[in-house]
């Protein structure tokens, strides 16, 4: 369950303003953000995954209040708790795509790489249609398999909470319908909460509820 | 750390080029001070040990760089002779036992010593193969002298001319090899030894003749009658001592004016050794000197140098520090999102340092392992070249 209650967070460097006063998604919701550019999207989901902190205000996820942690415990509440998709992938160029996948487990020492984990990128990988592409650089890869490769590394370390931020927004019609297809398969099977920024009003029907961001702004701004 | 040094790796060989170039820089700006400090260490070393074998040396007024250089490591400039009777006032005083060096001649650019078979013996000299030179033209060559000049016993060498237009200069002499010295590891290594007297007849100061009737030569014989042979005017290349002719070597002049370039001098005890340097302290034509003082002070020289350049090289490190913080920066900035991203997916600001700082190790490891590798490389060529001794 995420919560978040009058949450207010300022750019000091232009100082736009996110109000969200009242949000709530259930768990293993499958919602759809949407909003003009600029209207706080990725800012929120910043603000859940705990790398921004709001200047006042509650946001609540999977019973934890990540605003009120301290920076340590924040960044393994992050760890620990959610997986995270970019538009544009970002992948490291010099490390092979299983290395990639593994990437939390190797910066991050809360997180155990164990004969389990290898299984676990095997198979998600092999489910994303990306199995046999492992040993390769991102640069060998195509757009769409380097999307999957970066869901991969999102949902590897089982997440309570996935956030993708735009992941469709660079991929043609046919590939952003496999992507979503295979990532709803594994966050339904694997009871995830899934939060997705689209400016693709097409996609919208396929989740179970949308937030528009026009909402949180201001009268005059709307 | 395994994933830490994993990732570190990584990154480098990816963008191999560029880290090569750094551990190349590295490597290079490291080498030079690192291969001068062990050559000049091993230079000192070299030095020390060989002047600290022979407690005196006697020779002409003059540098006393250069009589020492010439005496003990057969280099620099040729010093002014010192007379024989130099040599024999020494022997007969009872204060020290003296032997005579005379370093003016070369075959192929390695020094001719002449000197006698207490030479050897003093300085613990054996031979590998062969004998020492017992007679008149024998000439036994040092380990490194032998092996580039391509000697064994039984071989021939020949000296080098002198004044090559000067058709009125002595010949060159044919020396025969009669031995060849274990390696000492010493300048000795790449000297050739004769007997004294043979370096007199090298240089003109003595002579055999041929009787013409004897002459075996037969290609320089134009013509040859009862009681008249008549020789052509071809150009004689060099001169030989053989048995045959042994007998009419001889020497003209004063034996006691006879030039040596030094006496090694071995006094009896510490008297003996200061009332020595007493003696020559007040003579106006020679002097005695301590090898180990001398080298000691000339190596205050080198070092002195060597400070200038450690000091610079401080610099250098400091230049170097600053190149790499640069970089670092540069680096940090180029690699701005990838570091975002690694903090998005939970990675600390410090596991992101702790990548920084491992990556600078290791191009900084390699660097210095490839500072040490053509360091280690050019000491073993040097020394093995002979280079410096």
């Amino acid at each position: 369950m995420i919560e978040v209650e009058d949450l207010l967070f300022t750019y000091e460097s232009d100082g736009f303003t996110l109000r969200v006063p009242d949000l709530a998604v259930e768990d293993g919701a499958k919602v759809a953000f949407i909003g003009p550019s600029g209207s706080g999207k990725t800012t929120l989901f910043h603000l859940l995954a705990g790398i921004l902190v709001p200047h006042s205000g509650r946001i609540s996820v999977a019973g934890r209040e990540v605003s009120g942690l301290p920076d340590a415990e924040r960044r393994r509440f992050r760890i620990g708790t959610i997986g995270m998709i970019f538009q544009d992938f970002e992948l490291l160029d010099h490390l092979t795509v299983r290395e990639n996948i593994l990437l939390p487990y190797y910066v991050n020492r809360a997180l155990t790489l164990d004969g389990g984990v290898h299984e676990r990128v095997e198979e998600l990988a092999r489910a994303l249609g990306i199995g046999s592409y492992l040993r390769r650089r991102p640069a060998a890869l195509s757009h769409g398999e380097r999307q999957r490769a970066a869901i991969c590394r999102a949902l590897v370390t089982e997440p309570a909470l996935v956030l993708a931020d735009e992941p469709t927004g660079n991929l043609d019609p046919r590939n952003t319908d496999v992507i979503l297809d295979l990532v709803f398969r594994l966050v339904e099977k694997r009871g995830t909460t899934f939060l997705m920024v689209t400016h693709d009003h097409s996609l919208l029907d396929r989740f179970d509820r949308t937030i528009d961001f026009m909402d949180f702004l201001p009268e005059a701004e709307r | 750390m395994r994933h830490t040094l994993r990732l570190s790796l990584r990154y480098l060989l990816h963008y191999r080029l560029r880290t090569a170039i750094l551990v190349v820089c590295i490597g290079l700006i490291f080498f030079l001070p690192i291969a001068v400090s062990l050559l000049v260490d091993h230079f000192r070393r070299e030095m020390g040990a060989r002047a600290a074998r022979i407690p005196l040396i006697a020779g002409a007024k003059g540098s006393r760089y250069d009589l020492v250089l010439n005496a003990l490591y057969f280099r620099g400039r040729v010093p002014d002779p010192l007379p024989r009777s130099a040599y024999e006032a020494i022997r007969d005083g009872g204060l020290g036992f003296p032997v005579p060096v005379y370093v003016r001649h070369t075959v192929k650019g390695f020094p001719v010593v002449g000197t006698t078979l207490d030479y050897f013996s003093e300085l613990g000299l054996t031979v590998r193969e062969g004998t020492l030179p017992l007679r008149l033209g024998d000439a036994v060559a040092g380990a490194k002298a032998a092996e580039a000049l391509g000697l064994s016993a039984g071989g021939r060498v020949i000296t080098d001319v002198e004044k090559l237009y000067d058709i009125s200069s002595t010949y060159p002499l044919r020396l025969r090899i009669t031995g060849i010295l274990a390696e000492s590891h010493s300048p000795d290594d790449g000297a050739i030894f004769v007997d004294v007297k043979t370096s007199w007849i090298i240089d003109g100061i003595g002579h055999g003749h041929v009787s013409p009737k004897e002459a075996k030569e037969t290609s320089n014989i134009l013509q040859k009658k009862e009681g008249e042979v008549v020789f052509n005017d071809a150009l004689v290349k060099y001169v030989e001592i053989t048995p045959e002719n042994l007998a009419s070597f001889h020497f003209h002049g004063d034996p006691h004016t006879f030039p040596l370039t030094a006496v090694l001098v071995w006094p009896r005890d510490a008297k003996s050794k200061t009332i020595l340097k007493g003696r020559y302290a007040v003579s106006k034509t020679a002097q005695m000197l301590e090898p180990e003082k001398v080298i000691a002070e000339l190596m205050g020289f080198v070092f002195r140098i060597k400070r200038f350049f450690d000091a610079n090289f401080v610099l250098v490190i400091i230049a170097t520090a600053l190149f790499l913080a640069l970089i670092v920066l540069l680096s940090l900035r180029i690699r701005k999102r990838e570091m975002e991203t690694l903090m998005k997916i939970g990675c600390s600001r410090f596991t992101v340092f702790g990548l920084q700082a491992a990556e600078l190790t290791i191009v900084l490891a390699a660097g210095l392992l490839l500072a040490g590798v053509l360091s280690g490389a050019t000491f073993w060529y040097v020394v093995q070249s002979h280079m410096l001794l």
